[in-house]
């Protein structure tokens, strides 16, 4: 019997996580500087940087699994006192951290049992999420494998069911495809989608942009410890993301790049390839400008073979506005 | 079946209920009552039960046998050769006209004991007469009718004590022939038949006894009841006498203090090796941090390691618990000293256990956390094994000056044993711990170890929250150092008590410096912040929100992340002060000439300054670029361990020179010129590491610019 993971109580519209001046030093060397971050409360927020910006840094401050040394940090509203146990905010994180271990001596119910107690789950209900959790990630035909017995992806999908056992209104992934193949990392994906409809937040740290363009609401970037971008994804790609247009043409290509002439102002031949006839050209207009400039060559009886539009990906972005450093 | 399965439905029941309370002790549970670990655990249990109890039984004396006994004489008579004979002329004792019968009456051997032990064998009813006529001091002059004496030319000799004492071997031999050979067929002959004796008493003059031959037992047993007998002391024979008559509340007395050695060692030193192990194994693992940033408090994490981790241990010791309350009944004792025993015994466990959960909280270094266990058992072992010697001393209950070391006895469940051990059927009256002034009886000190122990856990528990919520934290509140500084000054002077004589009162000032040294290093592990906590301090001080910010000198004196030199200088005075003004008050002559004050404030100071030497030391140490925990610690290591027992030399140079006021160094009276060197040396050191220290904070609060200007 396939169960569906209830909403996480206490979600509302409105910023689910908030960091005021976040600053975080390891000796001399400032991993974290002053980060302002905004998070909706139901986004998927991806986290991407290089090695070394401050990502996971940043994942154990909000997790609580370390103390910043300047600045605040609020979960709906409410801020994190890093001196004394704040059980009730605790209970709405969900942490996955990158190297995470797992009790190899238990078997899997057992292990997500255990959690579930931790997190104040009782009887019925406790029951009720392990099987929910298990069917989410999949593992409901592993129940009773001891753990240590798990393939990687098993682990690592194991590792997400026991962060979300509780149903957190939050959920911190670190890392959490690295290492995966590309059938357990679509798995992971579709858990995060499912994760996403049921309204919990989701900050996700990870290399594998292609996998956060796929599933995120919104984007930070980090450099130095800089947040350098937060925002939406479609902001983002409106914003910095540019549109390429491929033309071919089966006739004269000079004829094709004359009548290119006419757009001049939104168009910025980047590539003609002679021999193939073929165009690539920058295009800054916006969906209807393309499809007057396409009407046009073909008003101007252009022998068009091709005429496709290419968005310039996450990667692209985060290259051209990050990836400042050296490494 | 339906009972049993009755009963798992039920125990299923209640260990769910207790999951969802304590989930860490269900996990705990499961992982380790399975099949194996359980029987083991009460195999073991049971066989050390058995192997104690039949070692116990060994040690009982069996029936009376053959073997066991010797020839004797009932009454059997020790002799001496004790003699009239002094510096006076022997003619004047011995008159040529006295006849040797009258000889022997006043020159032969005399009666010194009378040992009516009840013979095995022969019939005591023969020497009855004998028992009832034969004094001490009598001197026999004939046995058989063959008389017994020296001969006048060994009285006359120069050895003639030896002599005499040869004679009285002799008698010996002719009334019990060659006693020390078993009782073969042939010398069991011997039994009921009689010797004549003839004795003289000064008052009664001349008199006739008959003594019959007989066997007794010379069996000696601790768990007998003894009589004096020809040898000392050997076992008392049964009524029926087939057997001896048997001490069993020594016998079960000594059980007890068996079973609880077999309870106090496993208890606390594997207890803490398994906690410790269990600890290091979490965080080599990485675990520990799901369990810190789930929801749950440091009490119910902890509280589920320490009542889950040993369960097969508890499960082990709690079957030993029957046969031990049983045992001390039989002993005599009653269920008040039963249960205070327990009591203790928990409450002292407990104080291992938390400060186990501590350090294995505190210890992150791969290599020391695999060491860690069996340190940390080793060391309990070993104080508990210094203890039992010490404890049996019975130093601590002697009539004696006190001292603070006496502190240690309510660290050890062996202490409480004291007042059971060779008890016979009750708790020893007599046995009172001397505690300062005060002299504690069992409850009292029972009392005591309570409340004692509820301070150390109420203590470690304190800093358990705070380091387990929180890694960075100190393990101590500042705020909290100054009554904890007090209490432990109080505790100090009061542990000595005011009966020190004035010229000991050095020696145990020395004592309590050692403690306060040992002290001192706890407050600067307890109350440094992390490195990297104290470098945010430096540098954010100041960005702080204004409702947090506290000023400097209340930051230095109560905050938390702050150097934390002001503070132990602050505890170190509170301390020094409170000590000195009481040791002042109660032994105002202890320090008779100025010359003598000031040598011992100068010490004082030396003291003082010494341990904030080592203070500023560490916390230069803790502010270098990497990490190193080890250099910090043995950095305060070796410099304790070189002033300290400078300082203790130099004080009892000073208090205890001969005439201090008139050798004469350097210009100086020897004491000053002695103490005014290092003294000066100190201050000057500490002076100059203060300002390094101080500059290093400034340096690290620099900001990035600032920094730049500066290499600039």
């Amino acid at each position: 019997m396939t169960q569906t993971l209830t909403s996480p109580a206490g979600t509302s519209t409105g910023l689910a996580i908030r960091t005021q001046h976040l600053t975080k030093r390891f000796d001399r060397h400032t991993a974290l500087r002053e980060v302002d971050l905004e998070i909706q409360s139901g986004a998927v927020f991806g986290l991407i940087g290089p090695n070394g910006a401050g990502k996971t840094t940043l994942i154990r401050l909000l997790a609580m699994a370390e103390s910043p040394t300047l600045g605040e940090v609020f979960f709906h509203g409410e801020k994190l006192d890093y001196t004394r146990p704040q059980f009730d905010l605790k209970r709405q994180i969900g942490y996955l951290p990158d190297d995470f271990p797992l009790y190899e001596d238990l078997n899997v119910w057992d292990y997500l049992d255990y959690f579930a107690r931790l997190y104040g789950l009782q009887d019925k209900q406790r029951s009720r999420s392990i099987h929910q959790v298990l069917d989410l990630v999949n593992l409901g035909h592993k129940r009773k494998s001891v753990i240590t017995s798990l393939s990687r992806g098993m682990k690592q999908r194991l590792g997400l069911a026991r962060s979300v056992i509780h149903t957190p209104s939050i959920l911190l992934l670190d890392e959490p495809v690295s290492g995966l193949d590309p059938v357990a990392r679509q798995e992971f994906r579709q858990v995060i989608r499912n994760l996403h409809g049921l309204g919990i937040t989701v900050l996700i740290s990870s290399h594998v942009l292609s996998d956060l363009a796929e599933l995120c609401t919104a984007i930070g970037i980090l450099e130095f410890g800089y947040l350098v971008e937060n925002a939406p994804l479609e902001t983002l790609y409106q914003r910095l993301s540019q549109q390429h247009i491929v033309i071919g043409t089966r006739g004269d290509l000079k004829d094709l790049q004359t009548e290119l002439r006419q757009f001049d102002a939104a168009v910025l031949v980047l590539e003609a390839k002679p021999q193939t006839g073929q165009v690539k050209i920058r295009f800054s207009g916006d969906p209807d400008e393309a499809a007057d400039l396409l009407r046009s060559l073909v008003e101007a009886k252009i022998p068009l073979y091709e005429f496709h539009c290419e968005q310039e990906s996450l990667e692209d972005i985060f290259f051209k506005i990050g990836h400042l450093q050296p490494t | 079946m339906l009972g049993t399965n009755l009963f798992t439905t039920l125990a299923a029941h209640h260990l769910d209920r207790l999951g969802d309370r304590n989930p860490q002790l269900l996990r705990e549970l499961k992982g380790r009552l399975k099949r194996f670990p359980v029987v083991t655990a009460i195999v073991l249990s049971l066989l050390c039960q058995i192997v104690m109890m039949i070692g116990f039984w060994a040690a009982l004396p069996g029936p009376v046998r053959l073997d066991d006994m010797e020839l004797s004489t009932y009454p059997r008579l020790e002799w001496h050769g004790k003699t009239y004979l002094n510096s006076e002329p022997l003619q004047d004792l011995l008159p040529q006209d006295m006849v040797n019968r009258d000889r022997a009456a006043t020159s032969g051997v005399v009666v010194s004991r009378i040992h009516d032990t009840i013979p095995v064998m022969g019939d005591e009813r023969l020497g009855a007469n004998a028992l009832k006529a034969i004094q001490q001091g009598d001197r026999l002059v004939k046995i058989d009718g063959q008389l017994i004496m020296p001969s006048e030319s060994e009285l006359n000799g120069t050895g003639w004590k030896q002599k005499v004492e040869d004679l009285a071997r002799t008698v010996d031999g002719r009334l019990v022939p060659n006693y020390y050979d078993p009782l073969t067929p042939e010398r069991q002959k011997l039994i009921n038949t009689t010797i004549e004796l003839e004795l003289h008493n000064p008052e009664r003059g001349y008199y006739s006894v008959t003594v019959p031959r007989v066997a007794v037992a010379r069996q000696y047993s601790s768990y007998c009841v003894l009589v004096n007998s020809f040898h000392g002391e050997s076992c008392a024979v049964s009524q029926d006498k087939q057997s001896y008559q048997l001490n069993w509340s020594r016998w079960y007395s000594d059980i007890y203090t068996g079973l609880s050695a077999l309870i106090i060692f496993p208890l606390m030193g594997l207890g803490v090796f398994m906690l410790a192990n269990n600890l290091a194994q979490e965080k080599r693992r990485g675990t520990l941090n799901f369990l810190q940033l789930s929801p749950r408090s440091a009490f119910t994490i902890l509280s589920g390691k320490l009542l889950g981790v040993p369960v097969c241990l508890y499960l082990a010791i709690g079957l030993l618990f029957p046969l031990h309350w049983m045992i001390g009944f039989n002993a005599g004792y009653t269920v008040g000293h039963l249960l205070g025993f327990d009591l203790t015994l928990m409450g002292q466990t407990l104080i291992f256990y938390l400060a186990t959960l501590l350090i294995g909280l505190s210890i992150s270094q791969p290599m020391v956390l695999g060491l860690m266990p069996w340190l940390l058992a080793a060391g309990v072992m070993g104080f508990n094994w210094i203890m039992i010697f010490y404890v049996g001393s019975g130093e601590f209950a002697r009539n004696t000056e006190a001292h603070v070391l006496l502190w240690s006895v309510l660290f050890s469940p062996f202490s409480s044993l004291a007042y059971f051990n060779f008890a016979q059927a009750a708790v020893k009256s007599n046995v009172n711990l001397v505690f300062g002034d005060f002299r504690l009886n069992f409850v009292e000190y029972v009392a005591l170890a309570l409340v004692h122990g509820m301070g150390w856990c109420a203590l470690l528990g304190h800093g358990l929250e705070r380091r387990f919520s929180n890694a960075d934290m100190t393990l101590l509140k500042r705020r909290f150092s100054y009554p904890l500084t007090l209490v432990f000054a109080v505790l100090m002077v009061g542990l000595t008590g005011t009966r020190v004589s004035n010229a000991d009162v050095p020696f145990h000032l020395v004592l309590i410096g050692f403690f306060s040294l040992v002290y001192c290093i706890a407050l600067m592990v307890a109350l440094s912040p992390a490195r990297q906590t104290l470098k945010d301090w430096t540098r954010f001080r100041h960005a702080k929100p204004a409702h947090e910010r506290l000023s400097l000198p209340t930051d230095l004196v109560l905050g938390e992340t702050s150097s934390p030199v002001v503070a132990i200088a602050l505890n170190l005075l509170l301390l020094t002060s409170l000590v000195v003004i009481a040791f002042v008050g109660i032994y105002p002559h202890f320090l008779p000439t100025t010359l003598e004050a000031l040598m011992f404030f100068g010490c004082i100071l030396m003291f003082v300054g010494s341990i904030l030497f080592s203070t500023l030391v560490s916390q230069t140490f803790l502010m270098f670029p990497r990490k190193k925990n080890w250099m910090w610690l043995s950095a305060v290591g070796s410099i304790s361990c070189l002033t300290f027992p400078s300082i203790s030399m130099i004080m009892v140079i000073v208090v205890h020179a001969p005439s201090p006021a008139h050798t004469h160094l350097l210009g100086l009276p020897a004491p000053v010129a002695i103490l005014a060197l290092p003294l000066s040396l100190l201050s000057t050191l500490t002076m100059i590491l203060g300002v390094v220290h101080t500059r290093q904070l400034m340096r690290s609060g620099r900001s990035e610019s600032q920094q730049l200007l500066s290499q600039a």
